[in-house]
């Protein structure tokens, strides 16, 4: 242990503190094999905007459509006939070592739900933005 | 769509995916998440004959399927944690064999969670339930 002395010569430190950052860097390129990102969607954006312009008790199902699109799926509840938008967004990313690879895929989901009434006018929006919070990670442990 | 089948669109989407990202070193570990978990303390405030639909997405969001039944509308919220590993054994041999066979070891589990709510025909919350499984995912190659 003779190279970490205190009483070493202060020009041999720097020399000793480079062959170590060099070591590090070496054993990292060695060890670093690659890492990649991925990301994939299915559906389109639903945007703040156009959430915000569907106006209980006026804007039509016509007017929905118009401005949506086709919905994703129909379903009746309670009566009501009941719109549902969706979107899911991948982000996924993988650190490849030499020896282990890790990988983690995180997915969530956008979901609109327009409920109208017996004349077809906006009765209820639900609007769920989850795709927010999402996030790139390598890491497969812990939460 | 109905929740069942959209259920079973997302869980061979997921494994589809873990397969895929399945790489070629040594060691692979690959990890895949749908959505937020729900724990049973997240849902304590759902009081049955009282809470409204309201209440319950403003506190877990928007539902990801919305059924109809003859009592009431169902709402589902999917949630789901894959973990794989796979183990090559035969990887190291190519430093010191001309060839390098392959000895794979793999295995995990997908754990999907499903958090039901059941409203009577006024959107008043009747009964909720999480789909019971045996147990979640966990990190390990030993398919025996």
């Amino acid at each position: 242990m003779g190279m970490f002395r205190a009483d070493q010569s202060p020009r041999s430190r720097p020399y000793n503190r480079w062959t170590i950052f060099g070591g590090r860097l070496v054993l990292a390129m060695t060890l670093l094999n690659g890492c990649a990102y991925t990301r994939g969607t299915l559906g389109d954006e639903v945007k703040d905007e156009d959430v915000a312009a569907i106006k209980k008790g006026e804007t039509t199902r016509t007017q929905v459509v118009a401005r949506l699109g086709a919905p994703d799926r129909i379903a009746q509840a309670n009566g009501q006939d009941v719109f549902q938008y969706y979107r899911y967004d991948v982000k996924g990313g993988s650190l490849l070592l030499i020896l282990v690879n890790f990988s983690r895929l995180n997915i969530k989901s956008d979901d609109l739900y327009v409920f109208f009434n017996q004349k077809g006018v906006v009765d209820d929006v639900v609007f769920g933005k989850r795709t927010k919070q999402l996030m790139f990670q390598f890491w497969p442990f812990g939460d | 769509m109905p929740a069942t089948e959209s259920t079973h669109w997302l869980a061979t989407g997921i494994l589809i995916v873990m397969l895929s990202l399945t790489g070629c070193g040594f060691i692979n570990t690959t990890r895949v998440t749908v959505n937020d978990l729900i724990a049973p303390q997240d849902v304590v405030f759902i009081v049955p004959g009282k809470t409204t639909f309201k209440e319950i997405v403003t506190h877990l969001g928007a539902p990801n399927a919305l059924t109809n039944t003859a009592l009431g509308a169902v709402v589902a919220y999917h949630f789901r944690d894959a973990k794989h590993t796979r183990i090559n054994l035969g990887w190291p041999s190519q430093f010191f064999l001309p060839v390098s066979p392959d000895l794979v070891l793999s295995g995990g589990g997908l754990g999907a969670d499903v958090f039901q709510v059941f409203f009577d025909s006024h959107w008043v919350a009747q009964t909720s339930a999480f789909a019971h499984h045996t147990g979640g995912p966990s990190f390990n190659p030993w398919p025996f």
